[in-house]
């Protein structure tokens, strides 16, 4: 079981705004997860190299040349707020 | 259900031509739309490309099987003009503004695509309950789920709107709604399908695949499908094959793994006899069935949920109310508007599995968690390699026995994450595996999950084949 005070921790991280009224429910299931996960942090896996992803392991290179991309229009087409081809953001300087 | 084959005879003997199947599909999907199959429809674009495939044929220059056929692509797939959500509240209104890989090929080969289906929010989910949009029905029985995340592309095959649909599968979510509704899904090998144009969920696991009536279809989608891509540093250079080569062949001779941790406990008794009548079959038809170990896949669950999740609070946190569609209309300032627009935006189990995966990336968990499921994840596909050693194929259950009760997510998802225990492995290892039917208990279709060795799956298509021709063989139990 978390805490309230983990939560809103987690939540902060994750840019996320709890209600005070799910913070019991989202407690509960993040417990009974991390329970099941502690099996895990039973191994002693000291001798075992992480597996990152199951790539060939050869990083693919290519020639850098231009290719047409995104116009300004399409780049921010599904942006909810814009001005003069900028995402308008609420202001982050001063009072 | 219709396959591939059949439409295109349809088409070439002009008994019916790309517009009146396109017509069908449409009004299909309009009659069912109480399963809640699709998300957007697209009738207006479908007819138009249906048009174009019939004066494609009038001109003879048809582009192959594939031309004319309708098509099904599940909603976190990219298709440029076309909104594409995810499932989810905060891309509600999002237009992609350019097409998936795996969707511009199968349209480069005329194949129609009449609508875009329903899923788990970002395919967070087994049982397509998390949809913004609704939970899908289950056509077989309206008391069960049609499985997830895939769920909408599964049912779409299954209620006969389509003949194919494309899936992604990042635990299991092609696989486990082909067996909770009776029809095919392939994940390929990790790497075989650009993922560029595929809302990601878990990056090193995510796998585009198709759903259909029949191995065949699948190997036939797949063939066109796959490919190195560009845009996706992850896929195989191996060159586009036919999968379908060896469909025909005896399984004579090819030994089938079978994991004794597979199908011990838990796994329900009447499911269990099911398969193993099937496997008995198989060895009638000269199969040898071997008995084989995974002895790590018991921590398969809690390594996929660590990492899968761990990714996903990375690949998500793009959705910031800057850049796509929904924003909050209370943030006052830049964090509020990031963690307000995100909590409007995302569901429930979206937000669950984003706090899981910043936990287990915090500083202090990290090792503890993180690493450790990396570990876990090298010494299951290890088994995987050993056991390959011995046999040609691994057999498995999909599920652990009959789908979830509707509403089972809500009131207990560890029994939901837990449905998953026969095909996360499969993605922690990047292996290719396909789930058909092999027989029925009280009536409903039980899925048997195939398991090939990595970039094999001609030879995985070709047990799945033989698989599919004695599947009728076994009784309801």
């Amino acid at each position: 079981m978390l805490e309230r005070e983990d939560i809103l921790k987690l939540a902060k991280l994750s840019r996320l705004k709890i209600a005070d009224a799910d913070m019991e429910s989202i407690s509960g299931h993040l417990g009974k997860m991390l329970q099941h996960m502690d099996a895990l942090r039973a191994l002693d896996l000291s001798q075992v190299e992480p597996m990152t992803g199951v790539e060939e392991g050869i990083t693919v290179l290519r020639e850098d040349i231009p290719q047409p991309s995104f116009t300004h229009e399409q780049a921010f087409a599904n942006a909810p707020s814009v001005e003069n081809g900028h995402f308008v953001i609420p202001k982050v300087i001063g009072g | 259900m219709a396959n591939i084959k059949e439409f295109s005879a349809l088409l070439q003997n002009g008994e019916k031509t790309a517009v009146n199947l396109a017509e069908e599909a449409l009004s299909k999907i309009e009659s069912h739309k109480s399963l809640n199959a699709f998300i957007s429809i697209l009738s207006e674009r479908a007819l138009q490309k249906a048009h174009e495939a019939d004066e494609r044929k009038k001109a003879g220059k048809s582009l192959g099987a594939l031309d004319g056929i309708p098509i099904a692509i599940k909603d976190n797939l990219c298709l440029e003009g076309s909104r594409t959500t995810a499932a989810s509240k905060i891309l509600e209104n999002f237009v992609a503004p350019y097409t998936a890989t795996a969707v511009e090929k199968l349209e480069a080969q005329g194949a129609v695509i009449v609508g875009k289906t329903n899923m788990d929010e970002f395919a967070m989910g087994s049982s397509s309950e998390s949809s913004f949009f609704g939970p899908v029905e289950n056509p077989l029985d309206k008391t069960r789920v049609p499985g997830g995340s895939s769920g909408g592309s599964a049912v779409a095959v299954a209620s006969g709107c389509v003949p194919i649909s494309l899936g992604s599968d990042t635990g299991g979510s092609i696989r486990q709604p082909a067996a909770c509704t009776g029809v095919v899904g392939l994940k390929p090998t990790y790497g075989r399908v650009s993922r560029y144009g595929l809302l990601a969920y878990a990056s090193s696991l995510d796998q585009i695949g198709p759903i259909a009536s029949n191995v065949e279809d699948c190997a036939t989608i797949l063939s066109i499908i796959c490919g190195q891509d560009s845009h996706d540093n992850t896929t195989s250079a191996r060159p586009s094959e036919n999968f379908g080569a060896k469909l025909q062949e005896s399984i004579k001779g090819k030994v089938i793994g079978i994991p004794k941790e597979y199908f011990g406990e838990g796994l329900d008794k009447n499911c269990k006899a099911v398969m193993e009548k099937h496997l008995k079959t198989l060895e009638a038809e000269g199969a040898i069935l071997r008995e084989i170990s995974l002895p790590n896949v018991s921590y398969a669950v809690s390594s996929y949920y660590i990492i899968a999740t761990a990714e996903a609070s990375s690949n998500l946190s793009r959705f910031d109310g800057v850049r796509y569609t929904h924003r909050s209309k209370e943030a006052r300032n830049l964090f509020d508007l990031y963690a307000m627009s995100r909590s409007e935006g995302f569901g429930k189990e979206v937000q669950r599995r984003i706090l899981l995966g910043s936990y287990v990336l915090s500083s202090g968990f990290y090792d503890a968690y993180y690493v450790q499921a990396q570990k876990v994840r090298r010494l299951i596909t290890d088994d995987f390699t050993k056991a390959f050693e011995v046999c040609d194929v691994i057999a498995s259950p999909t599920m652990p026995g009959l789908p979830l009760h509707r509403g089972v997510n809500e009131s207990d998802p560890m029994a939901m994450y837990l449905s998953d225990i026969y095909t996360v492995s499969l993605n922690l290892a990047g292996l290719p595996g396909i789930s058909l039917p092999c027989g029925t208990v009280k009536n409903f279709p039980i899925g048997m999950q195939w398991i090939g060795k990595p970039f094999q799956e001609t030879n995985l298509l070709s047990v799945a084949a033989a698989s599919e021709r004695v599947s009728h063989c076994i009784e309801n139990l």
